[in-house]
């Protein structure tokens, strides 16, 4: 990039002359090797091609998979063999769409491609194409279907996942995937040492709840041990004892973890120490220094390795069946699989690179790594030997580009084939164009934007001061203006597209009078007894729209009378914020991981996930907790929908937010773009395999 | 005064209302002054005054920045809307003429200014010209604060630095020449990132004293050319202490480089500020700052292009006004430096 | 002049480690996390206070809105962001002050197990600056892309500012109380006035979106042309030939960048030529019948040079503030644009990083402008 950018050359004018010839000659050289390679270039392409073709297609016929979201979950359920959508089962068919570069626009170099640690969009944008798991979702209605896995069976009681590995799957290596490679990508998942940042996907698997006791308390007994007294806390102590409470008999022998009877003992032995601390702790810190663990027990802490504890709850029966087995039923368990952070990795890469793997991420996906440049570009290549037949495009190439309109820019001269982002200022004017050298698709994502309040800080635990709050925002304004329209104006916390999506609910309507008697009624007629309000949000750019809201939101309540000051900082200090419940108004969105309410409903109400697990109003209805347990519990789509639909209800008459809107995403590609298939999974999760470039609409700048 | 979300409301019995016209009518007094009569006798001031008058350019950037002072307090009775009302309407109407391809090819349009809003409306509907007008309290301001900070700070150390010489002044010049080569920009962000955005005043607070080395040089450099002069060794010899030689004899003496330096000072305040508030390290919304409205409309370059560019035009004008000043005062004052 | 040379090369390592426990120390320190203070925060927060700590958190930053305590545990003790900022007392706390042991182990926990000195001993021993937040980048690779890029666009913006204020300030002092001295002048004023993101967007606005000509923000290396530029022929030495290619995406921004500086220049190269052109050599140039522009040229314009470069020196700084904006309206992906969004995320290490940089360039610089009027003019003389 930096190479010959830029030179400042001193030279004898007479040299100049001779130069100048010199550098006409080096230059048709060039154009003559150019010409070479490219002749050259296209004859392996042909070649390759050519080899395609006559290879017989590996997918299995397509047997069309019902779109009752039901079906996921509906036990017993054997499902059929059958292969992903056909996208590329037909490629042999279509010669004429491979080959080609893409070449998408990011903003910031990934993170990491390491599936165990991709958490943000950029490195899922791109992992996405490298690692596959045992399921996908299906483009059109993101139900699950197979995709490594050819079929599955699941319990009655919904505990047990019998998968049957597809044959014939090859990671970019050339090695055949089997049952053992998942358990090895699970189990490295959950594993302590990977400290991977999605282990919650599992949590649920048989004997893995045991193991978290344990190192919970073993990590506070391990501080108190070695006299660290600093790091003992007593929340954390509470929450050892009730994971450690928790555990019975039952699940340690169904989880076959050696010498049960020696480990509920140690259990036992460990929840006494930690009560005793708790107590200490109570009374002051210098009496809880007093407090001995002896070394034995942390000895018997550490006593059965991880491997011991998950080795039945993950495990391969045969050499192509992998058996999961959960503590307790958890519905949304096949549609967490099917994230990419539950994608297979081979077990002699992992090894070979440690914590490098990252650098040289290797799957089973349809393109497979080939270089990456840091804050440049990553580019991966098609993967001749996928499963379901190579790729169309020959290259992808993901160009780091920090700067929204600069990527846009790009987009509009030709030198990206997609973005997927349009600043709200352009938006308008991409759409007034007739000849725009793009095409413009939107689709409404699984996305809820609200504004929080934290039920635990003054005022706002009045639930009449938030009711006001809420009736005083003028949601369709701020769709209108703050986002061009780009969306829907929300109701209630799921986003419409999400099953148990409830059109009928109406959560506080724009009202200022109300809102003002609200107030009144709350005893803050005069609202200067409100105290100093802050509202908390984070911004990147000085346009970002979070600034733009707050002004608008800042507007809004200044018209019942409230003044709030606007107070901003940088995303990590912020989420610390929120975390600790230090913000009593603040801006949030989530945006769907997986398509199933718990991922919305779970996460962000359940009252254990308070604070930094994503809880941020601190909500806290025992009710709502017991429906949501219940909710992941409750085998059946049907029964689900109406349990959430209830605590829906409820969570939006406590109105821990005020919910603002679901956004529409943007997706702005090239007319040759073909097969590039959008979801309200939301554009970061846009899937390559079946993307083709039309050729014969290629046209220079277009 | 107040605003009642909407528009300035001016109740005639408030006292600040008065003050604003008096003040804009001292403004056009000193408008007028170059008309006025000289005085028959002659002193150093008057005979700087007759130079000034003399030099057009100086005299460009006398009324540039009457002018903005002028604006600056009559801003409520001219600016038609306060600086933080937002007119959804308007944005609303806008994005429907953009979606009716009406500007779809357009790269330069021109302000209707027919409408309701003569310059159109940012992005969040609040009116462009207002905000303008009520850029020019937040400019002066900077002008006036900062170098108030740095005057004080930068005379005080110049009268000590130049009088006692020795290695306070060593000190002093080392900790002006520090400063005065230092990324300054970079420097300050660097402060405000790590001690979270402040307050505007905050920020007028910084930037003077960031600004005092120019001054303390000025103030040294003339203490040190006085020092030796006859009247001082006369006060000296009459047994005056330090700070009454300091003060009652040397510091007036130092007064008209102080006003040059000045002048000079508050252009590189305003665009300093200016700067901070375009990165976003400056005046936060909904203050009307200059530069921090050229960064918030740069996606509207095209076709709306007088939003981030007329804000732009305003300080470079201001600035601009305080260097010809400067300039024609730097001449008028001290004829010798003339070049 | 070794004896001095040396001497302010260790003045200048002292300003450089001032400035870099400086930024440690703020950056590092919660001072405005209410329930911390200053000497807390030096010898060890105590236990109460210490979960408030750690706002800017790079572990809890890599997990996200659905985070896990004991994740971003492992990693903030992955990374060691629990350690004591400077001083690890650990050794002593068994009370045994008088043990050799204790202080050979003290002597390792703050070699090892301090932020601060951990940090120094690897800068100074691997010369590694860590990593970046979030991507984990090695914060070296980064400033040394970063500086590359900004250094041709520093070094285009010179170009710029030396064709521009040497052409004004001579036509302005040969022609002196013209028009065309007045028009230059104001002209310079103007320049010095500018903000340089009125520039950008004014040249961005006719350049790329109205003629489109050039392109306006970003960097593409591998699409765009060159342009040549022939320095004009009083700057080289007559027979030589100076040729400055630009890539094209560099003439805006060194255009913008160059502004200001090249009207300091202007005014500055129009006070000296006009005090060089009252010299007597210039009167007994004239008097030998030289025609006008050659006095002017050959003999004016390289004595009134040796300022002139000075000056550029001291703008040095300036160039530096001005790469932050220009590369902001640009979206040029220099040191610049990286120290902004740094200071933006509050990527703490990158910010030091940068920091460290920019200190060191600006005391070698200085450095090296005091040393050179040493040899300009023989009369100064360091001991």
């Amino acid at each position: 990039m930096l190479s010959g950018t830029g030179c400042v050359r001193v030279s004898k004018v007479s040299d100049v002359e001779e130069l100048k010839t010199r550098v006409g000659k080096l230059e048709q050289r060039a154009e003559a090797i150019e010409s070479s390679i490219k002749v050259n270039e296209r004859m392996a392409a042909l070649e390759a091609r050519l080899a395609e073709l006559s290879r017989p297609a590996v997918a299995a016929p397509v047997a069309p998979l019902s779109s009752d979201p039901a079906a996921q979950t509906a036990a017993p359920a054997t499902v059929p063999v059958a292969a992903p959508v056909a996208a590329v089962s037909a490629a042999a068919a279509h010669p004429e769409r491979f080959g080609g570069e893409y070449r998408q626009g990011i903003g910031t170099d990934p993170p990491s491609l390491d599936p165990a640690q991709i958490s943000d969009t950029t490195s899922h944008r791109v992992g996405l194409n490298i690692f596959e798991g045992l399921v996908e979702f299906k483009d059109e209605d993101l139900s699950v279907v197979p995709l490594l896995a050819r079929s599955w069976e699941v319990s009655p009681d919904g505990r047990v996942y019998t998968f049957e590995i597809r044959p014939g799957v090859k990671f970019h290596t050339g090695r055949e995937v089997t049952a053992e490679d998942f358990v090895y990508s699970f189990r490295r998942l959950l594993d302590p040492k990977t400290a991977s940042v999605r282990a919650w996907l599992f949590d649920e698997v048989l004997g893995y709840p045991v193991f978290k006791a344990i190192q919970s308390a073993r990590g506070q007994l391990k501080y108190q041990a070695d006299g660290q007294y600093e790091k003992v806390e007593a929340t954390r102590i509470e929450e050892a004892i009730r994971f450690l409470d928790a555990v019975d008999k039952e699940h340690l022998t169904r989880a076959e973890i050696p010498e049960p009877d020696k480990v509920l003992a140690t259990i036992a032995k460990a929840r006494g120490v930690l009560k005793q601390l708790a107590d200490a702790l109570a009374q002051g810190r210098e009496a809880a220094k007093a407090v001995a663990v002896d070394a034995a027990l942390m000895q018997e802490l550490e006593a059965p390795k991880f491997e011991d504890y998950v080795k039945k709850g993950i495990a391969a029966p045969a050499p192509m069946t992998l058996r999961i087995e959960l503590a307790k039923p958890f519905a949304p368990f096949l549609t967490v699989l099917a994230m990419p952070n539950a994608g297979v990795v081979p077990r002699e890469e992992i090894e070979k690179w440690g914590d490098r793997f990252s650098e040289h991420p290797v799957g089973t996906g349809p393109f497979k790594f080939a270089s990456w440049q840091h804050n440049v570009v990553v580019e991966l290549e098609a993967f001749k030997d996928y499963f379901l037949g190579r790729p169309y495009l020959d290259k992808m190439r993901f160009r780091v580009i920090p700067d929204e309109s600069v990527r846009l820019n790009e987009f509009e001269i030709g030198n990206l084939e997609h973005v997927n982002e349009v600043p709200d200022e352009k938006y308008e004017t991409i759409k007034a164009t007739k000849d725009y050298p793009g095409v413009l698709e939107e689709c409404e994502t699984l996305s809820t934007f609200y504004m929080g309040f934290n039920m635990t800080k003054k005022p706002f635990d009045d639930l009449r001061v938030r009711q006001a709050f809420s009736h005083a925002i003028d949601k369709h304004t701020i769709l209108n203006v703050i986002r061009r329209g780009r969306g829907k104006v929300a109701n209630g916390v799921l986003p419409p597209g999400m099953p148990a999506y409830n059109p009928e609910l109406k959560a506080s309507d724009y009202d200022k009078e109300k809102a003002i008697a609200l107030l009144k009624e709350a005893g803050y007629e005069d609202r200067t007894k409100l105290g100093e309000l802050e509202y908390w949000y984070n911004a990147t750019s000085s346009n970002d729209p979070n600034a733009r809201l707050a002004e608008v939101i800042q507007q809004n309540l200044l018209q019942i009378g409230v003044k709030v000051k606007l107070q901003t900082t940088d995303w990590s200090t912020y989420l610390k914020k929120v975390d600790r419940g230090e913000l009593a108004l603040f801006r949030m969105a989530w945006v769907a991981d997986y398509p199933d309410p718990d991922n919305f409903l779970y996460i962000l109400f359940h009252s254990k996930n308070r604070g930094e697990a994503g809880n941020y109003s601190m909500y806290n209805n025992p009710k709502v907790d017991e429906l949501l347990e219940r909710g992941r519990t409750t085998l059946g789509m049907a029964d689900r929908v109406k349990i959430y639909q209830e605590l829906e209800k409820q969570i939006v008459a406590d109105s821990p937010w005020t919910f603002l809107y679901h956004s529409r995403q943007p997706f702005l590609r090239k007319p040759y773009v073909k097969g590039v298939v959008f979801t309200p999974l939301g554009n970061d999760a846009i899937r390559m395999r079946g993307a083709w470039l039309d050729q014969s609409q290629m046209k220079p700048g277009n | 005064m107040h605003d009642n979300g909407k528009i300035f409301v001016l109740s005639y019995s408030s006292p600040e209302v008065w003050l604003r016209l008096v003040a804009a009518a001292v403004l056009v007094l000193l408008m007028l002054a170059p008309l006025a009569p000289m005085p028959v006798w002659r002193s150093l001031w008057i005979d700087a005054w007759k130079r000034l008058k003399r030099n057009l350019s100086a005299m460009a950037g006398y009324y540039i920045i009457l002018g903005l002072c002028l604006v600056a307090f009559l801003a409520p009775w001219i600016g038609p809307y306060t600086p933080s009302y937002q007119d959804y309407a308007a944005v609303e109407q806008r994005s429907a003429e953009t979606l009716s391809g009406k500007y779809a090819d357009t790269v330069v349009r021109l302000p209707d200014f027919s409408g309701e809003h003569w310059l159109s409306v940012d992005n969040l509907g609040r009116d462009v010209f207002s905000r303008l007008v009520h850029g020019s309290v937040i400019s002066l301001e900077v002008a006036v604060i900062s170098q108030g900070v740095a005057v004080a700070i930068g005379t005080v150390l110049g009268l000590i630095a130049g009088y006692y010489g020795g290695w306070i002044d060593a000190l002093l010049m080392a900790a002006t020449e520090v400063i005065l080569a230092f990324p300054f920009l970079l420097l300050v962000m660097t402060i405000i990132a790590m001690f979270g955005i402040p307050t505007i005043e905050t920020i007028f607070v910084i930037i003077g004293l960031i600004g005092w080395p120019s001054i303390a040089r000025v103030v040294r450099a003339q203490v040190l050319s006085l020092k030796q002069k006859e009247f001082i060794e006369a006060a000296r010899a009459m047994g005056a202490t330090d700070a009454r030689i300091l003060f009652q004899h040397l510091s007036p003496n130092t007064m008209a480089p102080i006003i040059v330096q000045v002048s000079l000072g508050m252009a590189g305040a305003i665009l300093s500020e200016a700067g901070l508030s375009f990165l976003g390290f400056g005046a936060q919304e909904p203050t009307p700052s200059w530069g921090l409205m050229v960064a918030k409309s740069q996606g509207d370059l095209v076709p709306l292009w007088w939003l981030p560019i007329l804000p732009g035009v305003a300080i470079m004008l201001a600035v601009f006004g305080f260097n010809l000043l400067g300039d024609g005062l730097r001449d008028a004052l001290d004829p010798r430096m003339k070049t | 002049m070794l004896v001095y040379t040396l001497r302010r090369l260790l003045v200048a390592a002292g300003v450089v480690f001032a400035v870099y426990t400086l930024t440690f120390c703020l950056s590092h320190i919660e001072i405005f996390n209410p329930p911390v203070n200053w000497v807390e925060a030096l010898l060890g927060v105590p236990e109460e206070k210490r979960t408030k700590l750690g706002l800017a958190d790079p572990a809890r930053l890599m997990l996200g809105q659905h985070g896990d305590v004991n994740t971003v545990e492992r990693i903030r003790e992955e990374l060691g962001l629990d350690d004591p900022v400077f001083f690890n007392t650990r050794a002593f706390r068994s009370g045994s002050y008088l043990s050799p042991a204790s202080w050979s182990q003290f002597f390792h926990d703050q070699r090892h197990e301090t932020q601060y000195f951990r940090s120094l001993f690897n800068l100074l021993l691997n010369f590694d600056l860590g990593k970046a937040n979030r991507t984990q980048q090695p914060v070296s690779e980064m400033l040394i892309q970063g500086a590359s890029v900004t250094l041709q666009l520093a070094l285009a913006g010179i170009v710029v500012a030396v064709v521009m204020g040497l052409t004004l300030g001579i036509l302005s002092a040969v022609y002196q109380n013209t028009w065309v001295d007045r028009l230059a002048m104001i002209g310079a004023i103007l320049g010095i006035s500018v903000p340089i993101y009125l520039v950008g967007l004014v040249s961005i606005l006719l350049f790329t979106k109205y003629w489109r000509l050039l392109p306006g923000v970003g960097m593409d290396e591998s699409v765009l042309p060159w342009l040549t530029v022939h320095l004009p022929w009083f700057i080289v030495p007559p027979g030589w030939l100076l040729e400055v290619r630009l890539p094209v995406y560099l003439v805006l921004p060194a255009i913008a960048l160059g502004v200001r500086p090249g009207a300091a220049l202007a005014r500055m190269m129009r006070t000296t030529m006009l005090e060089v052109i009252r010299q007597d050599y210039i009167r007994t140039a004239r008097a030998k019948g030289l025609d006008e522009w050659t006095v002017v040229m050959k003999h004016a314009v390289r004595n009134a040079l040796i300022p002139v470069v000075t000056v550029l020196g001291l703008e040095l700084a300036g160039l530096l503030t001005g790469a932050v904006l220009t590369e902001t309206i640009f979206s040029i992906p220099g040191l610049g644009y990286q120290s902004w969004s740094a200071l933006k995320d509050m990527n703490t290490p990158l910010i030091m990083g940068t920091v460290l940089l920019v200190s060191v360039v600006y005391v070698l610089a200085n450095l090296l402008v005091d040393l050179s009027y040493a040899f300009l003019d023989p009369r100064i003389r360091y001991s």
